[in-house]
């Protein structure tokens, strides 16, 4: 596409050289795909600085790409570089203003034929990712504390040393079940092939660890392997990878069940520390114990609460408030038969006063005076007197004659004394 | 208020055999000795009735005591053999050949 320049000069976009490769600096620099990018080719015009760095052209048949190794990067790469090495290097682009040129900056070496291992290990995992391997569902939990741990390591160096001492360190009687295996080199992976598949059919393993130590992706190829990769897999137990240093990552880590950095962290990741478990398990009796005495003391209680029962304390109680009801009542009927005998003796001296009052010798004595006629009849009235007439008078000490003179005149009013000596004559 | 236990109840409490009573757990036999002492307080539980109560009652209530000095026992000795076992399998010169 070409742009008019007067089209341009108006707008005013015309870039200076300096913006012009900025832009291209920003374009190359912050693209992600050229970033940690690896490239495979030739080494040419390698020229050591006195600085440390080191510069070098990267070619094959079609192109060339100028490489930058800085002093720093140099000291830790394992790959000495040479003039017609073929390597694979891994960098970032950088564009280099003041020459406008862009190179690649180098954070990494490694021989050639890396290559096509990176592309190998890449074509394993898509494959077993695809599978479900990786799959988290997969994994299979560690037992919390396994009867014996299987380990698949070589019998010498760093990595069995390190998880037999912290094994025995967190848990000092636990078995360790080691089947030495080649691993790396030719026959490596039929060995640890062959460890994985006897410890997952011993009986006593519980968990298996399948260990190396560190080195370059060469080293650790063994367990880029698909054999191996399947014979993890394929384990009806739990499988923990210890390979190379927390930064290197094989397949084999993908199928473990569990992944572990470092082989001193793998034994960590097995078996829990035994001292903890003894605490945690006296913890639990001391409470348990407690507990236990508490329930008791509070049926001791219950008990005594029962037991403090008055009548259960003192049977005698029963008794002894009937006892007490019995004499209460005696004394009420006592006293309510004293009052009725009260009763009756006065009442009787009533009736024998007023008895004595009506006794007509009693009247007798007070001066009044009984008269009778000839037939002996008792004369309370004036309607049977006659003028003349012949009555007997009785005193309280004998008697005397006695004749009726006129007049007879009846009394202004009759008193209820005279009724009453009628009823009763004698 | 009526009372708590009829007739019936209290003829049921009274009842108790002392082969039954030896045959109780703690729980059976704390739970009758609550209702007879609830029985033995209540108002108008005829003499023969409370003399028969009491005699129930002391027998549960020793049954009682009974379970309770036999679980403690028992639980002592337990006790005894687990801390008696502990130090073995713990110890790290036997173990941690």
């Amino acid at each position: 596409m070409k742009r008019p320049f007067s089209a341009a000069q108006a707008a005013g976009k015309i870039l200076s050289v300096r913006d012009l490769t900025a832009r291209i600096k920003d374009l190359l620099e912050g693209d992600e795909a050229l970033s940690g990018v690896w490239v495979q080719g030739e080494v040419s015009n390698l020229v050591k600085a006195a600085s440390g760095h080191v510069y070098f052209t990267l070619k094959d048949e079609h192109a060339v790409i100028k490489a930058a190794l800085w002093a720093g990067v140099q000291r830790q790469v394992k790959t000495v570089l040479k003039n017609g090495d073929a390597v694979a290097v891994c960098g970032d682009i950088s564009v280099y203003a003041p020459r406008g040129e862009y190179q690649i900056i180098v954070s990494d070496v490694r021989p050639a034929g890396i290559g096509a291992l990176y592309e190998a290990f890449e074509k394993l995992k898509k494959k077993l990712e695809a599978e479900g391997l990786f799959d988290p569902a997969r994994k299979l939990p560690l037992p919390f504390l396994p009867k014996g741990i299987g380990i698949v390591t070589s019998p010498k160096g760093a990595v069995i040393r390190d998880i037999y001492q912290v094994v025995r360190r967190r848990f000092p009687n636990m078995p360790l079940y080691l089947v030495p295996a080649k691993v790396q080199g030719e026959g490596s992976v039929a060995e640890v092939v062959a460890g994985i598949q006897l410890l997952d059919q011993d009986p006593r393993v519980d968990v298996i660890i399948v260990a190396r130590g560190g080195g370059s992706l060469e080293d650790l190829w063994t367990f880029n392997e698909e054999a191996v990769c399947r014979a993890i897999a394929a384990a009806v137990k739990p499988v923990v990878s210890a390979i190379g240093h927390e930064t290197d990552f094989t397949i084999a880590d993908f199928v473990a069940d569990r992944r572990a950095a470092t082989p001193s962290q793998a034994g960590e990741l097995v078996v829990p520390v035994k001292d903890e478990l003894v605490r945690r398990i006296q913890d639990r009796r001391s409470r348990l114990h407690r507990a236990m005495e508490t329930a008791l003391a509070l049926c001791r209680q219950r008990l005594r609460k029962a037991e403090a029962c008055r009548f259960l304390q003192k049977p005698s109680l029963l008794i002894a408030e009937r006892r007490l009801k019995v004499i209460n009542l005696a004394r009420e009927v006592e006293q309510l038969a004293g009052r009725r005998f009260e009763a009756c003796r006065h009442a009787y001296q009533v009736l024998a006063a007023r008895l004595a009052g009506l006794n007509p010798r009693t009247l007798l004595r007070r001066g009044f005076i009984m008269a009778t006629d000839e037939t002996g009849t008792v004369v309370s009235s004036i309607t049977r007197l006659r003028p003349g007439q012949v009555l007997r008078l009785s005193f309280v000490d004998g008697r005397a004659g006695a004749r009726i003179e006129e007049p007879i005149e009846p009394a202004p009013a009759p008193t209820s004394d005279a009724t009453s000596q009628e009823e009763h004559p004698t | 208020m009526s009372p708590r236990f009829s007739p019936q109840d209290l003829e049921a409490l009274t009842a108790l055999t002392p082969a039954q009573i030896e045959g109780m757990g703690y729980e059976t036999a704390m739970a009758r000795l609550e209702q007879v002492v609830e029985a033995l307080e209540q108002e108008g539980t005829p003499l023969q009735t409370g003399l028969k109560l009491y005699e129930v009652g002391t027998a549960l209530s020793r049954r009682c005591a009974a379970v309770l000095d036999a679980t403690e026992a028992r639980m002592v000795q337990l006790r005894h053999d687990l801390d008696g076992r502990r130090e073995e399998p713990f110890d790290p010169e036997k173990d941690g050949r």
